[in-house]
């Protein structure tokens, strides 16, 4: 890449810059206040960059803008004993990802944050079909908080967050039915949905804690604000039935008390913790697929949860641990006057879909387990867990048993040997039969788990080595799917070297292995892909989808010379392949690597000079390429999805920062 | 249902309320024990360096400047107790002095009582019976008392920042954020500690929140409705379909969408694998980007009146 004169000239006079200062101050003391800081500044250019087109995933998080940048910098004025301060923080100021934070407080008696920052989601740089090159939500995040401790046994807290989306997201519209002709397809249009969110969190509450009790009392707002209702998906996509309903204004109030007492017999202590909470819907119109208003409603929830905790020694080497917790939602939207007039009496068939989405539902689990230190050296664990999910209108219900043994053993100061077995068993009961495709059944199938645990840790005491491997198995069995469900199971490992030769170097490499399997029946229809001939969980070819996951990383820390020159290194490495074994599905293949290398040296105590370089890669199989970006087979270019725009890219970046401490 | 839960909670609250009133201070009040104690310039004499250290920290500010109460007052000695023994021997014993350095033989309960005392409320008020606590890992193992790594890091972690402290041990989830779809981790806009409290929570797996609905409508509440046609796993655990971590898959998704889709769905008239079989074969548009949520495209919930298939 050809570097621009402009950025050349940035980056000379940031290299220049630490000669500017002679010498510099670690800390000064300014009318009464003691003031210190440092800031990185300096400038970012490309020796290769992505195209335009190809920076989508490389952004998608984080700009990377060509010239000067304000790395971050730092500001601290305290008193003369440092009890009161004034902390202020920014980096990447100017950037989509700049970040201001400005605390205060005397310590001991209370603390305020003001915090603004931005974030970026970038779904795509390609767009042949709009005009906006970058399909992107900007979020800015604005919070206050506060805590005021008038005593010691005493806190106050308020907490304000604001969250403001803005920008258009990729979306798909349903235009129009199957064919019945072998391979053909459902019809969907691509277009831009606006998105125009406001989210505005409060939370206030207060603390009282003395050594054997405590308490908390708390009240959270949430209200989310959406500014458009309704879209028609716009030009050069119109099509008849195109109007789309945008997510809906909302609001949720909890209030929670939580509590908390020890008890010297037995060393225990008792937790427990209630809350209620209210969720509202704060649009009052209700459109149909043709755009036009046709009612107003007033939906809402109510949600009730639990939760009580003993744990106590009863003596020495036995710890004995007890806990139920209950999360109640219920569903007050069947009962809706309005919802009855738009949607019919209970015999009909809009009636039964309500049903089956707007039901209530109690969640429960409770646990017990022991844990008993046999000597010094060999800890063995047991647990129990029950949990069930019981929901209304005779949707099921759900419950698991899950048994679970461990083992730690210390066999000397250097070895750490963890392991633990758990066997999961979980049974369905009471669901709808599957009558109608469109009825909807969540329940997968009866399912039986078992899962092992295991990770070593060895700090041998030689040479500065550390040293881990760490193993994880499943295995599922299901029983009785009708979806086809038969099983999956995975393991990983993973083995992680540090060493630390000497004073100033320090080594770390890590290497992980993931593999995952999930066999379900193939699901076919008897007909000409006709949906009434639909054959439910047939004995179909099985259909094995196999995961890979390959990470690596790395990290050095070198000191080249004493007090002036070191270098740090980092790499990752993610290789993941999802093989559908089935010469109609390819393989998704993607690689993700990312270098970061930084050469550092100290002119003097206060100045700094960095030098980084950056190269990230990521490749992803032409199977991406085919089901997102191109036209196929029998499908029309507008048939794109408008987020499958992220293609490969090598990016190799330059980054010169100059580091001054005041 | 909601009867029961209610009364069974208000039992609760009571039984708490009881056991307050029983409940006593500890037996050894400090100033029984002030004896026993040699002050913070017996410190300082061996441990400048320490104290310096120290100082510049919130609880150093705190213990040895502006002490609020007769336990901060005893500075050092608030933490690692009674030290007159460990003087008197020129530090040869170490008495009943708590030390917090790995390898020590104090046991890790003793260890973390002693931060307890103080930090056992708000969001360490559920850290007994958490799974961290459970699996003896020690207050120090994460944090630092005596000295940060710099003013730019909150909570006096061991390490640069939360992202990491927590992947030394949790290497599958560092893993995972590596993957094409994430949540911005590794761009250091988001965190471990902005979705879980390490220090024990009322939810599964250490998630802040109610529930992992509560937690995810934090940030995402256009997902949270009510709406007119509810997707039953948005209405009760967002983790049925997502992976929060990292995945292969657009949206985080824990599967390939046409094959997530299936696990609850029967196939109706989605791709059709069957390769062999006459009439059969794969429809593209139904595989590629978010396969059936092409067009069940309000698949968190609609609003709309005719919405039941989830298509506006």
């Amino acid at each position: 890449m050809k570097i621009q004169k402009e950025i050349l000239v940035i980056f000379l006079a940031v290299m220049f810059l630490p000669l500017t200062p002679a010498g510099g101050f670690a800390q000064t003391t300014f009318d009464g206040y003691i003031w210190s800081g440092d800031i990185e500044l300096g400038g970012r250019f490309f020796i290769n960059a992505p195209s335009r087109a190809s920076r989508g995933y490389f952004e998608e998080y984080i700009p990377a803008d060509v010239g000067f940048l304000v790395e971050q910098m730092h500001l601290l004025r305290t008193n003369a004993d440092g009890s009161e301060y004034y902390k202020f923080f920014m980096s990447h100021p100017g950037q989509r990802d700049e970040d201001f934070l400005l605390q205060f407080g005397k310590i001991g008696l209370y603390k305020f944050e003001i915090e603004y920052d931005q974030l970026q989601h970038l779904y795509s740089t390609i767009n042949p079909y709009v005009s906006v090159d970058e399909m992107m939500v900007l979020w800015q995040r604005f919070r206050i908080s506060g805590d005021y401790t008038p005593t010691p046994e005493t806190d106050l807290y308020v907490d304000y967050n604001m969250l403001k989306k803005t920008g258009d997201m990729p979306a798909t519209n349903h235009n129009g039915g199957p064919s019945t002709t072998a391979g053909s397809a459902y019809n969907f249009t691509s277009f831009l949905a606006p998105v125009d969110y406001s989210q505005n969190n409060v939370s206030v509450g207060a603390d009282y804690a003395k050594p054997m009790y405590q308490f908390h009392l708390g009240y959270d707002l949430s209200l989310f604000q959406d500014e458009n209702q309704l879209l028609k998906t716009p030009a050069p996509f119109p099509v008849a039935t195109a109007f789309q309903s945008l997510p809906v204004s909302n609001m949720a109030q909890y209030v929670n008390a939580s509590g908390a007492v020890n008890l010297p017999p037995g060393n225990t202590r008792i937790t427990g913790s209630f809350s209620y909470g209210w969720l509202t819907q704060q649009d009052g119109t209700i459109f149909n697929a043709a755009g036009v208003t046709v009612g107003s409603t007033d939906l809402s929830a109510t949600t009730a949860s639990g939760y009580l905790s003993a744990v106590t020694h009863p003596c020495d080497p036995l710890t004995l641990r007890m806990s139920y917790r209950a999360y109640d939602f219920e569903n007050n939207n069947l009962n809706n006057p309005e919802v009855l007039l738009l949607f019919g009496p209970p015999t009909s068939t809009t009636y039964a879909f309500l049903r089956q989405e707007q039901y209530s539902y109690l969640r429960q689990a409770v646990t017990v387990g022991a844990d008993y230190k046999f000597n010094s050296k060999v800890t063995g664990d047991l647990e129990y867990t029950y949990d069930q999910t019981n929901r209304t209108e005779g949707l099921g219900l759900t419950q698991t048993n899950t048994p679970k043994v461990g083992v730690r053993f210390y066999p000397c100061d250097w070895l750490s040997l963890i392991a633990d077995y758990a066997y999961v068993n979980r049974e369905g009961a009471d669901f709808l039969t599957v009558t109608n495709p469109i009825i909807y059944k969540f329940f997968q199938a009866d399912d039986q788990r078992n899962i092992v645990n295991f990770i070593a840790e060895v700090v041998p005491p030689v040479n500065n080595v550390t040293f881990s491997v760490n193993f994880n198995l499943y295995n599922d069995q299901y029983h009785g799917s009708e979806y086809g469900l038969q099983g999956d199971n995975g393991w990983s490992a993973g083995a992680d070297v540090g060493w630390t030769p000497c004073k100033s170097v320090m080594l770390a490499v890590g290497y992980s292995h993931e593999h995952s399997n999930i066999n379900e029946f193939a699901g076919s229809s008897t007909g000409g892909g006709g949906v009434g001939n639909l054959v439910i969980g047939d004995a179909g070819p099985v259909l094995r989808t196999e995961d890979t996951f390959d990470t690596v990383s790395a990290r050095a820390e070198i000191v080249l010379i004493p007090d002036k020159l070191s270098l740090m290194t980092k790499l990752g490495v993610s290789f993941s392949d999802s093989n559908f074994h089935n010469p109609g599905t390819p393989n998704l293949d993607e690689l993700f690597l990312h270098v970061d290398t930084w050469l550092k040296y100290k002119l003097n105590k206060c100045t700094a000079f960095k030098v980084g370089y950056i190269y990230e890669r990521f490749d992803m199989t032409n199977a991406y390429q085919t089901l997102y970006l191109t036209a196929n087979g029998t499908n029309s270019g507008l048939l794109n999805t408008l987020d499958g725009y992220y293609t490969n890219y090598n990016a190799h970046v330059v980054e010169a920062l100059v580091q001054y401490k005041f | 249902m909601r009867r029961i839960l209610i009364s069974g909670l208000t039992l609760v609250f009571l039984i708490l309320v009881f056991l307050f009133s029983y409940s006593k201070a500890p037996a050894k009040e400090v100033k029984e024990a002030k004896k026993e104690y040699a002050g913070v310039e017996a410190c300082q004499m061996c441990h400048q360096n320490v104290y310096d250290n120290l100082t510049k920290t919130a609880m150093g500010i705190l213990f040895v400047k502006h002490p609020r109460d007769a336990t901060e007052r005893l500075g050092c000695e608030t933490c690692h107790g009674p030290g007159n023994e460990h003087v008197a021997s020129s530090g040869s014993e170490f008495g009943s002095l708590v030390r917090f350095r790995q390898g020590t033989p104090v046991p890790v309960y003793v260890r973390n009582e002693v931060c307890l005392k103080c930090h056992e409320k708000k969001q360490r008020l559920f850290w007994q019976g958490s799974p961290h606590e459970t699996n003896g890992y020690a207050c120090t193992e994460c944090h630092t008392v005596h000295t940060g790594p710099g003013m730019e890091t909150r909570n006096q972690l061991v390490r640069l920042n939360v992202t990491d402290t927590c992947s030394p041990c949790h290497k599958k989830q560092v893993g995972e954020e590596m993957r094409f779809s994430h949540h911005p981790i590794r761009e250091g806009k988001v965190s471990c500690v902005s979705c879980h409290n390490p220090h024990g929570t009322t939810s599964p797996k250490l998630v802040k929140g109610l529930s992992n609905r509560e937690l995810c409508f934090t940030c995402h509440a256009e997902k949270r409705g009510p709406f007119l046609f509810q997707h039953p796993p948005v209405l009760e655990d967002c983790a049925i379909c997502h992976l929060p971590h990292g995945s292969a898959y657009p949206g985080l998704l824990k599967a390939p969408p046409i094959r997530l889709c299936r696990e609850c769905h029967i196939t109706f008239h989605a791709v059709n694998f069957n390769q062999a079989a006459p009439g059969k074969g794969p429809r593209l548009n139904q595989m590629m980007g978010g396969a059936c949520v092409n067009c069940h495209v309000s698949i968190h919930g609609s609003n709309n009146s005719g919405g039941q298939l989830l298509f506006h």
